[in-house]
């Protein structure tokens, strides 16, 4: 059966581009979360063209199809279910355009968010989406899980950049959504609703990405504080006074001292919370906005302020930050990292449920995120192999999204719902949004074949 | 045996799958598919272990595309021994592959008599074989003799401050003598009564998957050295140096451990025991490459630089990117010569864009793959030893 469908994509596509053997497919059998399954084949297409005579193949034999770009999702969203055939996206890399007129980017989507980056830069210009993993991570999986990053808070995430999209359809048909316009109101809003889609609805093969003038500075501060609230009321007193923080991060006292314990970054033990922020801008601003986030931040009971005045000492401190994942590690083996999301003001109020959470059920939870817009991180560390505090940690997991809903927020700020938080969606969106949502899924995708079993649904084989 | 699948298994537990090493192993770049990336092989190597994957053909071949350049472990926010992984699946994972190559590392290299007898047939064949593989270009022309059969195996000084053993290593002893004349020159400069340590450092054979025949090497080394009783054992390849600071490990007996601990890259002896600053000049533009081995292996990358900063003349400008690997990796260029080709042609364009007339390093299996692809990409630049252009500098003083 695997054989037939070899040589007939082989026919389609080219031999090279599909991948059929057990050892290579391994290697499409992981996100960056926890979970993981075999996909049945893996094909590469080439351009839009493969990609749509790909997908109209897919279509006529209800073949289930999943997209894939770096694979470092955070929800299991390029994760095959049994039987699917992953459709690896990198071959589309090309930055095809640059307008510096338009201020826009036309890319493939398997561009790597960094190389956007980059080549953005080399012209003054600025795409702000920065997921932590934007080193690597695509575009096209960036746009379908509208990911966010610690610049959220002051330039929106990845669905404020999002232009136009081209589209292959689940029937295999090519479409063209929004254009190269920021104003574009000309029907239903198809660009938004594809992005965030998590590969549910289409496959994504190009983006117009709007871009930014390159900010002309940028600057790094740190600030310990002994009491969380305090940090809490510095936040909200310096976006008061009309400062917003290009950057602003939190560690709470267990990443703290995990950090210190095994990467040692010269950080305080007895703090309760760190605050690190960015500012950017034209460099006089930039320099004054420093002063007085630095008032603020001693007027509201930091202990320490560090300023790093070159590059070179903002990269520094953002060490810290940076630790954090390597410090981890050494505690437990395994990660759980979630991104459930509340309002601002709730911050103080989500970190104390979380500290109540781990204590219930002795676990080890270091929380540290984007605190400027509530997309906190909490990460439950665990041992996979250990079944019982797996177990554990799948009832904080539940503890911790009903908090999130009760203070007014949602389950997922940026890694989107895949096949981690599926069980969670209804009680965010309730059954009437449970319902449209299907029926959208329905009208879009009525084979149900492009990347089933992810945010919605439960499918017959569905193993995992 | 229990004991290491458990520590391999917690490597790959530490792997939390975040992909971040795409962004910088350098045969995924060259490669651009996931199943030569260093996440896939940790994978692949705990499905193994499981005994979720049975060993297999291209289990083997997906674990041979690996420079064991330690890039990944280095960026990983986990650090992940991912060299480790990969020796390990290719020393037990799988049905050994024939090739030339492995039988070369396995079964030749390890063997003085046998390696004579190669030496002499490469030695008379050498044009013919670079024309068939070009990852020999770089090689210089072969001499007819071992190194060993130059010298004496003492080289007294006038006023010895200590005893130093030489170890030679397959590379020194059989190619590059231009980099032992150089190396015993320096040594001598600094007062050291010269011991020499032929033999193989066993890691051709491990990186082959011959764990069995490296383990031997290394005890052979170590009884050697014991005998020639020597304050320090100095490497100029820094593969060598690698594997003889590791047999302290490997071996777990004091003897072993007590050896690791006097290995040092040529480079850092001299730093640590105090440079001889008497120095003639050296006109010259020099970048200088990384080795995996030192830099990563050994954290030895301050050393050569001093060093060459030193000597009066030469101006030392750094290329993008210096701790890249060339894409050599020992027996990688023979077995894999378009994906070496593709790394090492990189490699080339980041030194020539310097304007360097000599790339310094301080390993011979990079020196054959840099200049290799140097003279492939049509670049006239020469490619030299940290201790080459050091020599040259002892040498200039004496010269009026
Ligand atoms: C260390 C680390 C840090 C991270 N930091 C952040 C962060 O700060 N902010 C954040 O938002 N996320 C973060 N993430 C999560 C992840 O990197 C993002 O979700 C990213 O957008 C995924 O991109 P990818 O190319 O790896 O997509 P994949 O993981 O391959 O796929 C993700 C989803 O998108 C779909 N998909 C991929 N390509 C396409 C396409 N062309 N068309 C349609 N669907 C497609 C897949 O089916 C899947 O559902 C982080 C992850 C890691 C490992
Ligand atoms: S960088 Fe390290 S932890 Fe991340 S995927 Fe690679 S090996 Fe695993
Ligand atoms: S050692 Fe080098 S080649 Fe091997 S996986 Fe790591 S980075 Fe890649």
């Amino acid at each position: 059966m695997r054989d037939v469908l070899v040589k007939d994509l082989a026919r389609l596509l080219g031999a090279d581009r599909v991948i059929s053997q057990v050892e290579d497919r391994l290697c499409y059998s992981y996100d960056g979360t926890y979970k993981t399954g075999i996909p049945r084949l893996v094909v590469k297409p080439g351009n839009t063209e493969q990609v749509a005579a790909l997908v109209e193949f897919a279509y006529q034999r209800e073949i289930p199809l999943v997209p894939r770009g770096a694979g470092t999702g955070l929800s299991g969203g390029s994760v095959p279910l049994a039987d699917g055939v992953v459709v690896s996206l990198t071959a589309l890399n090309r930055v095809v355009e640059l307008d510096r007129v338009d201020m826009l980017a036309v890319v493939e989507a398997g561009v790597v968010t960094g190389s956007l980056h980059k080549a953005a830069e080399a012209v003054r210009l600025f795409y702000p989406p920065d997921p932590a993993s934007s080193a690597v991570s695509t575009i096209g999986g960036n746009v379908a899980e509208c990911a966010g990053g610690p610049r959220g808070l002051k330039y929106g995430v990845t669905r404020d950049y999002v232009l136009g999209l081209e589209v292959v359809l689940p029937d295999g048909r090519v479409i063209n959504t929004g254009g190269r316009t920021i104003k574009n109101v000309t029907g239903y809003d198809l660009t938004r609703l594809i992005t965030g889609s998590e590969g549910t609805l289409g496959i994504i093969t190009r983006a117009v990405l709007r871009l930014l003038p390159l900010p002309e500075h940028k600057q790094t501060i740190l600030a310990d504080f002994l009491d969380l609230n305090a940090a809490a009321t510095a936040i909200t007193a310096i976006l008061a006074e009309g400062i917003v923080p290009a950057a602003l991060e939190i560690m709470d006292d267990v990443t703290i001292r995990c950090v210190e314990k095994h990467r040692s970054a010269g950080l305080p033990l007895d703090a309760a919370a760190i605050l690190l922020m960015d500012l950017d801008g034209p460099r006089e601003t930039v320099g004054q906005q420093l002063n007085r986030v630095g008032e603020i931040c001693r007027r509201h009971g930091a202990r320490n302020i560090r300023v790093a005045h070159s590059t070179g000492e903002s990269a520094e401190l953002w060490q810290a930050r940076r630790a954090v994942s390597p410090a981890l590690v050494q505690v437990k083996p395994t990660k759980i990292s979630e991104d459930a999301t509340v309002p601002r003001s709730q911050v103080p109020a989500m970190i104390r449920r979380l500290k109540e959470i781990a204590a219930r059920h002795n676990l080890d939870i270091a929380i540290f995120g984007h605190a400027g817009d509530g997309n906190l991180h909490p990460n439950i560390l665990v041992d996979r192999r250990n079944p019982a505090e797996m177990a554990r940690a799948e009832n904080a997991i539940a503890e911790i999204f009903e908090a999130a809903l009760a203070l007014g927020g949602t389950l997922s700020g940026e890694h989107g719902i895949g096949l981690l938080k599926r069980p969670y969606l209804k009680q965010e969106v309730g059954s009437a949004g449970m319902e449209y949502m299907t029926r959208l899924k329905q009208a879009f995708d009525p084979k149900g074949i492009m990347n089933p079993g992810k945010i919605l649904g439960r499918c017959a084989s569905d193993q995992n | 045996m229990i004991k290491t699948k458990e520590t391999l298994l917690a490597q790959v537990d530490r792997c939390s799958k975040c992909g971040a090493c795409r962004e910088v192993c350098p045969v995924f770049l060259a490669k651009g598919s996931e199943p030569y990336v260093a996440r896939a092989k940790v994978q692949l190597a705990g499905a193994w272990l499981d005994g979720n994957l049975s060993p297999s053909r291209r289990l083997q071949e997906l674990m041979g595309y690996c420079l064991l350049c330690k890039t990944c472990t280095h960026h990983c926010p986990n650090g992940v021994q991912v060299d480790r992984l990969v020796l390990a699946a290719r020393a037990e994972a799988g049905p050994a592959r024939r090739s030339l190559v492995r039988l070369a590392a396995t079964g030749i290299l390890p063997h003085p008599r046998r390696m004579w007898v190669a030496h002499g047939v490469f030695r008379l064949t050498q044009g013919t074989l670079t024309r068939l593989r070009p990852a020999l270009q770089g090689l210089p022309q072969v001499p007819r003799k071992p190194f060993t059969q130059h010298y004496p195996a003492v080289l007294p000084v006038a006023r010895p401050r200590r005893r130093v053993g030489y170890f030679l290593g397959c590379m020194i002893q059989y190619f590059w003598h231009r980099v032992g004349d150089a190396a015993i020159h320096v040594l001598r400069e600094h007062d050291g009564e010269v011991v020499l340590l032929p033999g193989c450092c066993g890691m051709p054979a491990a990186a082959q998957g011959a764990a069995g025949i490296a383990r031997q090497q290394a005890e052979m080394v170590v009884r050697q050295a014991e005998q020639a009783r020597v304050e320090a054992v100095v490497t100029t390849c820094a593969s060598c140096g690698l594997a003889l600071a590791g047999y302290g490990d490997e071996l777990s007996t004091p003897a072993a451990r007590a050896f690791s601990q006097r290995v040092r890259d040529i480079s850092a002896f001299l730093m640590e025991t105090g440079l001889n600053r008497d120095l003639g000049v050296v006109e010259t533009v020099v970048t200088y490459h990384d080795p995996c081995h030192l830099r990563r292996g050994q954290g030895v990358w301050q050393q050569p630089r001093e060093i060459l900063r030193c000597i009066p003349g030469v101006d030392l400008r750094e290329m993008e990117q210096p701790d890249r690997c060339c894409g050599g990796s020992g027996t990688f260029a023979f077995s894999h010569p378009e994906v070496a080709a593709a790394i090492g042609g990189l490699k080339a364009e980041m030194a020539a864009r310097t304007g360097a007339a000599v790339v310094a390093t301080g390993c011979p299996s990079c020196q054959l793959q840099l200049a290799g692809v140097l003279d492939r990409a049509g670049q006239a630049v020469r490619v030299a030893h940290t201790v080459e252009i050091l020599s040259q500098a002892y040498a200039a003083r004496l010269t009026p």
